[in-house]
């Protein structure tokens, strides 16, 4: 796929992005709308302030995870040397930039915990540990050294610069040649795309144990960070097909997208599904085998009582029908198919999350997640505002990246 | 666009140009002469019969300690109470490790389009099959009487027993057998085409019969060449999620257990990614030599080399991850068992082992940061031996220090092997160098077919101004 | 068998196999293709030695229907798998490992998964075979020298006889930028396989049949004779049985005395510790047997602790912490609703408690027929056993006190 299409053939009017101005206030509309009404619901619900602690941990770690979908795209582009992704890269960059922003929206949460309440996050009171859990109170008193607010707060404000430095590093660098069309920038980036990916690891891991494993803070798995690394980027893939899909529908990326990109996201979307279904299954077949009571008792809290039909809406719309789905080409090049299927899997990820975080809440209980969708409404309009924001007045494709060529002339086996 | 080359770097780092992967001038007809050449020449070097002499004593080695085993009993070994598990498994998984390379690069580099894989994977693929085949001695020696070893499989028998389903040991038996079976499947049916082409060269009657009975009849139509395309790709499609699962599945053996050390849920993923890394690294250690001796490096450059190493950085990084993971949560869980597992690698009788682990794995790759590194022979020769070393040692650690001291204090012990067990070991590389020289000199060592399509010759420029032409 | 026997072309008047077209490069093969299909060929086929990007296209060839032939049989596969394990582990020979469902789909998985890849793998390699009709060591191009570089540098299109324009062919192909148009010669091997072929054939598959037949026959016959030991295993070992001779020893004993001055390991335990028959106060039970009702040494606190001690390490998991019988074991094999299941002794029972101090020590060191161990390798001293005894005495006095067992001035005062 050697340089038979020039750079010229690309038209600019069709990858220039507008200012998005209309849904950058509708995104705001519904984070005010999401935040009000869930403000609302809390506090006429009983216990709603505890629960809106939750319900928001929720909507917020879905754009959470979708950033890191975004982030580690942008560098596994850059450090395979990829060629066929350069059309849709520009939408993962974007997707990125929103990692810190959304990120903060965390920060409440993380300061409840520092001031000493116990009601997400347990291990920051120990007092009600020691009047509820005694039995429990010598593990919490262990892990103090590593839960507690104060080194909370630092590892939080770490992660923010790391995803900021990162993400504004390849998003600045991206920007810039679309001007100079410089190829030495591109080589840059791949140099420090590398130890990039280190540090990304890293911190999601530690990230993900923060947020969503010690909520349950006696329970523990090496894999945690993998688990929740795989279904972000399978989430992520589902959004870049949607998007990628939704800004042809508008007019833009005509005639540089083409199937064969759309085949190669679908088959990304399908081996994620059986890569989070391998680490889903690796975790827990292992504790399941060996029984050992604190280690199975996460599990209990998910597979016995309600959330058992979670549990097993996972593992046929996680794992089996999307896998069944995904399967065949046809599906993965067709335009319905593949919106369908990353529609689908967005939802997954959604009710992913709910099973991670939500049996913390109350396991015996399963209600309609009101609360919970008006979280992630206003997450969701946070995210799409910094999003399109991002977007905003710059090209939707990196005009003048090296591999433009061989991604526009790209085509599958 | 000018093609000016950009300053300081090389024509193969530029982004604005994938340069061709053979070495410049490169035909289908050179191609095919380099490589059918090898099984072709007509005096075997000597080299080749000193190589396969040392590879036949150490097979007579291995052949004589499994009778000594068998006529004795597995006292023979240093495995004895609390270390039940000792080399025999050590040695089964490090041979299963190093069986991940080839089909990692038949099969996901197939799907991910690395296009270098071409130079190398028929030779990965190979040494796959024999490292499998020689992972497979363990487990079967290992069960005492050898002439039982019927019960590992379902088949009916006079006790009208059926095995348990419910053990790790029983999906380990169906795990590498299928891996074994697949991946024989497709290395020789990528094969078929690259035997017909040395059918058709054959002057010896001998020779044709033989690759004309092995090539089964190939005459490169469209129509087959269509259908083969499309069972290797749906070979490589089912051989991507085996080889995660085969490795996850060695790991299930120790990780089901409750065995502190061994019963942690990364070990699936960790135990795939350390697979690759010494895979890679035995790819590496065979290749270079193999390249210079057969004279392949037109077609197997330094740059298939240097991407080599790169994933042996990747994974010898992902393995460094899987470790310090290991620990904090060994930390986190509270456990104090736990702990002391992991303090007790580090810091117990075995830290010898350990820290030869820990510097061959995840230190020693580390220099391939650099990319002088990456592309110097005697670097990546030295690396790879160090990485094959770690793994074993890893193996080592893993099983030895966990069985050593578990929970009861008074049952502890150091394990210690015999001179058995090393020259069984010794001798499991003189089966694997036996299979690999007569590989060299038999069969191609190179997927020409796939190379072919690398080269400018192999490529149909996009004949869009052909006349007749409405696609 | 064009490949193995060079036989010599002597079929001039057969039909040709077909005609070969030779072109030197990818390009002009690919233009030729759709020339020729263009032209309406239908019997012929593009030849090259690498898979040409493109050339499905050009030549009009439909995709093949191998991934559906794969699909089945991996689902078939999956069934397989699953249908095996249930039969085998929980229908035909059920046992139980280590509290495991016979049954489970987590830990069956894996199995499942594998035979998955297994079959589909089998499918995808032996449905390319089929669908292309391998092995076909036979092909009239293989003897054709021109043909041989189309597997290494040349390629080629060879046209069927049985195309309608067949005979147009040669000419066409020469149009279209052939280097050289040559016709196929026809096989000259015979159509059949020669006869000694079918018969070694038959006979090779009758001497395989053999063994089968024996082994099929010795399951169903029985023989008076001891089986064959291909493998000894330990079946015969070099052991001395009980009552033999042999001959090593003078005295041809196979069984060897005590050596002189062996002290027994009860030699210097008073013997009264160790008699539950007879004491200082006896009586004689329901079955005619006399035990002795007394201990044989003070009961003291310390007696008491220790059996105590014993009694829940040994006696509670069946007879409950109380003495009623209700042990976790006992529930545990109600809960199973456990056939066969013997309840263990309540020792708050009328019966229990009439049982003597010497039928206590008896069931402890002989155990009690059919239903309970003996416990004498767990309390292996006479203390340990008397221990517990007094402690099975001293529950049942706590179980069964009456008012009058009170110490004297805490009896409750009648209310009036």
């Amino acid at each position: 796929m050697s340089s038979h299409s020039s750079h010229g053939a690309v038209d600019l009017g069709a990858v220039q992005a507008p200012g998005f101005e209309a849904g950058r206030k509708l995104s705001l509309v519904a984070a005010v709308v999401g935040l009000a009404g869930a403000l609302g619901l809390a506090a006429v619900q009983e216990g709603g302030w505890r629960h809106l602690q939750f319900a928001w941990l929720f909507g917020t770690m879905f754009f959470v995870t979708l950033g890191f979908g975004g982030l580690f795209f942008v560098l596994l582009q850059y450090i395979t040397r990829a060629g066929w992704s350069v059309v849709v890269r520009r939408i993962a960059e974007h997707v990125m930039s929103t990692l810190p922003m959304v990120t903060l929206l965390l920060l409440p949460l993380v300061i409840l915990a520092m001031m000493g309440n116990g009601d997400l996050f347990t291990w920051a009171n120990l007092d009600k540990i020691r009047d509820h859990h005694p039995e429990e109170l010598h593990l919490y008193e262990h892990k103090a050294a590593y839960l507690n607010g104060t080194f909370f707060l630092i590892r939080f404000a770490i992660y923010v610069a790391i995803w900021m430095a990162m993400a504004r590093y390849f998003k600045s660098g991206s920007l810039a040649q679309d001007q100079d069309g410089d190829p030495v920038r591109t080589l840059r980036m791949q140099r420090v795309a590398a130890p990039c990916t280190l540090l990304f690891a890293l911190s999601i891991t530690f990230a993900a144990v923060d947020f969503m494993m010690s909520l349950d803070a006696p329970w523990f798995s090496t894999i945690f960070g993998v688990y929740v690394f795989a279904g972000s980027f399978l989430a992520f893939m589902s959004f870049l097909g949607l998007m990628t899909q939704r800004f042809e529908n508008k007019g833009y990326l005509r005639g540089l997208v083409t199937p064969e990109h759309y085949h190669d996201i679908g088959k990304l979307m399908f081996a994620f599904v059986f890569f989070w279904s391998y680490i889903a299954f690796s975790q827990f077949v292992l504790y399941w085998y060996a029984d050992i009571p604190e280690e199975t008792l996460w599990f209990r809290h998910r597979i016995e009582g309600p959330f058992k039909d979670v549990s097993l809406v996972l593992l046929f719309g996680h794992i089996f029908i999307p896998f069944l789905g995904l399967l065949s080409r046809h599906v993965k090049r067709n335009r319905f198919g593949l919106k369908f299927w990353a529609i689908w899997l967005l939802v997954m990820q959604a009710v992913d999350l709910f099973w991670l975080i939500m049996p913390n809440y109350d396991s015996h209980h399963l209600h309609w997640p009101v609360l919970e969708l008006l979280c992630l409404l206003s997450a969701g309009g946070v995210f799409t505002f910094f999003f399109l924001g991002s977007a905003a007045n710059h090209a939707l494709t990196p005009v003048k990246d090296p591999r433009l060529a061989e991604s526009l002339a790209f085509e599958n086996i | 666009m000018t093609d000016t080359a950009i300053k300081g770097v090389p024509a193969e780092d530029d982004p604005r140009h994938r340069v061709p992967l053979a070495k410049p001038g490169t035909t289908l007809t050179s191609i095919t002469d380099i490589v059918a050449g090898i099984p072709e020449r007509r005096a075997t070097p000597k080299a080749w019969y000193v190589a396969f002499a040392i590879a036949l004593t150490l097979l007579g080695t291995l052949g004589a300690m499994i009778a000594y085993l068998l006529f004795t009993g597995v006292g023979v070994w240093g495995n004895n109470n609390p270390v039940f598990w000792g080399w025999p498994i050590v040695n089964f998984v490090f041979w299963v490790g190093i069986g991940h390379a080839g089909t990692l690069i038949s099969a996901i580099l197939f799907l991910t389009r690395q296009n270098w894989r071409t130079g190398v994977n028929r030779f990965a693929e190979a040494m796959t099959i024999f490292a499998v085949a020689c992972a497979a001695i363990f487990p079967g020696i290992h069960i005492g009487r050898v002439w039982l070893a019927f019960y590992l499989f379902p088949l009916p028998n006079q006790m009208q027993m059926w095995p348990n389903f419910r053990s790790p040991l029983l999906w380990d038996v169906f795990a590498v057998g299928t891996y074994a079976t697949v991946s024989l499947l497709f290395w020789y049916m990528g094969m078929v085409p690259d035997l017909a082409t040395l059918r058709d060269r054959s002057v010896h009657k001998v020779r044709r019969f033989a690759y004309g009975l092995l090539s089964l009849g190939w005459t490169g139509s469209g129509r087959e060449w269509s259908r083969f395309e499309k069972a290797y790709l749906i070979l490589a499609g089912l051989a991507t999620p085996l080889v995660l699962s085969v490795h996850s599945v060695v790991s299930f053996d120790f990780a089901v257990s409750q065995l502190p050390g061994w019963h942690t849920t990364i070990f699936p993923p960790y135990f795939v990614a350390g697979a690759v890394f010494s895979g890679f690294a035995m790819v590496v250690s065979l290749m270079v030599p193999a390249r210079q001796f057969f004279g392949l490096k037109d077609l197997i450059t330094i740059n298939h080399l240097e991407v080599m190493n790169k994933i042996i950085l990747v994974t010898g990084t992902m393995v460094g991850y899987a470790y310090a993971m290991e620990f904090f949560i060994a930390w986190y869980s509270g456990n104090p068992y736990e702990r002391f597992a992991f303090v007790n690698r580090a810091f117990g009788p075995y830290y010898w082992a350990y820290w030869t682990m820990v510097s061959c794995n995840v230190i020693s790759p580390q220099i391939f940061w650099f990319k002088k590194a990456r592309r110097s022979i005697p670097i990546m020769m030295v690396v790879a031996v160090f990485v094959n070393i770690g793994m074993w040692f890893e193996r080592f650690v893993i099983t030895v220090t966990s069985l050593s001291r578990d929970f009861l204090p008074s049952s502890w012990g150091y394990f210690r092997p015999t001179a058995i067990d090393m020259l069984t070991f010794a001798g499991s590389f003189g089966l694997f160098f036996t299979l690999f020289l007569l590989f060299c000199r038999f069969l191609p060592m190179v997927a020409m077919a796939e190379v072919r399509t690398m080269v400018p010759e192999g490529k149909p420029s996009h004949g869009h101004g052909h006349g007749g032409s409405h696609e | 068998m064009g490949t193995v026997m060079e036989a010599p072309m002597s079929n001039q008047d057969k039909a040709p196999a077909g005609v070969l077209a030779l072109f030197d490069d990818v390009d002009s093969l690919l233009d030729a293709c759709r020339r020729m299909r263009d032209a309406g060929y239908t019997r012929w086929e593009a030849h090259a030695p690498f898979p040409v990007h493109g050339l499905d296209k050009a030549a009009g060839i439909k995709p093949t229907v191998l991934p559906w032939i794969v699909l089945v049989c991996g689902l078939t596969g999956t069934g397989c798998a699953m249908l095996m394990q249930w039969w085998m582990n929980a229908h035909d020979y059920k046992y139980l490992i280590s509290g495991k469902p016979f049954f489970s789909v987590p830990a069956n998985v894996p199995v499942a998964f594998e035979m998955t890849i297994l079959f589909a793998s089998f499918a995808a390699f032996f449905g390319m075979l089929a669908l292309n009709r391998f092995p076909r060591w036979s092909n009239p191009l293989f003897r054709m020298p021109e043909f041989r570089r189309v597997t290494a540098d040349r390629f080629a299109i060879v046209v069927d006889p049985a195309d309608p324009k067949f005979h147009a062919g040669a000419a066409f192909l020469g149009e279209i930028g052939a280097k050289q148009v040559l016709p196929v010669p026809a096989d000259p091997s015979p159509a059949k396989f020669p006869v000694w072929v079918h018969m070694v054939g038959s006979l090779v598959t009758m001497a395989a049949l053999i063994p089968v037949a024996l082994i099929i026959r010795a399951h169903y016959v029985t023989s008076p004779n001891p089986p064959i030991h291909v493998v000894p295993d330990m079946d015969f070992q070099w052991k001395d049985k009980a009552q033999t001779s042999n001959p090593t020893f003078a005295d041809g004993r196979a069984m060897r005395k005590a050596v002189a001055g062996t002290v027994s390991v009860d030699a210097d335990v008073d013997p009264n510790l160790l008699s539950y028959q007879s004491g200082k106060s006896t009586m004689v039970d329901a079955t005619g047997t006399t035990y002795r009702t007394d201990f044989p040494l003070p009961v003291t606190k310390e007696l008491l602790a220790l059996g105590e001690m014993k009694f829940g390490v040994y006696c509670a998991p069946c007879h409950g912490g109380s003495g009623y019988g209700d042990g976790p074991v006992h529930q545990r094999a109600m809960a199973l609703e456990t056939a066969g299941w013997i309840p263990p002794v309540n020792f708050h029972a009328e019966t229990s408690l009439a049982l003597s101090t010497g039928r206590l020590y008896d069931s402890i060191v002989n155990g009690v027929r059919g239903n309970m161990q003996s416990y004498a390798s767990q309390l292996p001293t006479a203390e340990e056993r008397w221990a517990v005894v007094a402690f099975i005495r001293a529950l049942q006095r706590s179980q069964n006190a009456s008012t009058s067992d009170l110490p004297q001035g805490m009896q409750p005062k009648e209310i009036k």
